[in-house]
């Protein structure tokens, strides 16, 4: 399906948001996702189905401070 | 606050000092990045703070962190409590001893705060933090950092407005690694700029 990931048009194989980090090589547990505008809780990655046309952006996070 | 207080906040810009009389802040984390954040604002004057902190002063903190020899083994929140009351006595300071958890975070930060400060080191807790605060916080203004170890130059430093009321600063790749190292002056470059967006934003001058 195409998605609109971090404001560009892109071909995904995922169909939730977990598959979708693996896919793009996030680390789940350092990435910040909005799906649509809403921040979704780490632990609805898996359950959060992705659809086309979706506007998805992850921000991942570097360590130190 | 006597006249006399007042005498120490006369070089600032007319009127921060009594507008930040009446602001709090929240800062997560009293290393690199609080304890410089936390010393930033207390000179500008910000009349109360609430500091979260677990970790004990290590020698290996002092190249970049406000802390003295005489403080290593304290715990970071007392030794940051008495370096701010030195500048400030009359800075209204609350510190939480506490490793901030998803069990504890919702406890923990307050329901209505100026700023929120996110000044972690450790990637994932920086992730869940402001997701946490993203979605439950939603109408306080959220500043936080990713990439800023090793000797990058300055330039590398970014500012992003990631949202509304949200903000990331930092190269956005430079993990702290023993490898990479964490020097003073980059630390305190990215702290400067998080406690200066702040003051922009408690002084209604950040859109």
């Amino acid at each position: 399906m195409k998605i609109i990931l971090n404001g560009k048009s892109k071909n995904v194989e995922a169909k939730n948001l977990q598959a979708l980090l693996l896919e793009l090589k996030f680390d789940p547990e350092r990435a910040l996702v909005s799906l649509n505008g809403n921040v979704v809780e780490k632990k609805k990655f898996s359950k959060t189905a992705l659809s086309d046309g979706d506007k998805v952006d992850v921000f991942s996070f570097v360590g130190g401070g | 606050m006597g006249i006399s207080g007042k005498l120490f906040f006369t070089s600032n810009p007319p009127g921060v000092y009594e507008k930040l009389q009446d602001k709090s802040v929240f800062i997560a984390g009293a290393g690199g990045l609080g304890s410089n954040v936390a010393i930033a604002l207390v000179r500008a004057g910000i009349g109360s703070m609430t500091i979260v902190d677990f970790d004990k002063v290590e020698p290996a903190n002092l190249n970049r962190q406000q802390y003295y020899r005489d403080q290593v083994k304290m715990m970071k929140v007392d030794a940051l409590r008495m370096n701010l009351a030195r500048i400030n006595p009359d800075l209204k300071i609350k510190t939480i001893c506490e490793k901030i958890s998803p069990e504890n975070i919702d406890d923990i930060i307050p329901a209505s705060a100026g700023i929120i400060f996110e000044c972690f080191d450790r990637a994932e807790a920086k992730a869940m933090f402001s997701e946490f605060c993203l979605k439950n916080r939603k109408a306080i203004p959220l500043i936080t950092v990713s990439g800023l170890a090793g000797l990058g130059s300055s330039d590398e430093i970014k500012i992003k407005k990631a949202g509304k009321k949200f903000w990331v600063i930092g190269d956005g790749k430079t993990e702290m690694n023993p490898e990479n190292g964490t020097v003073s002056s980059r630390v305190a470059l990215v702290s400067a700029i998080q406690a200066h967006i702040g003051i922009r934003i408690l002084l209604g001058l950040e859109k």
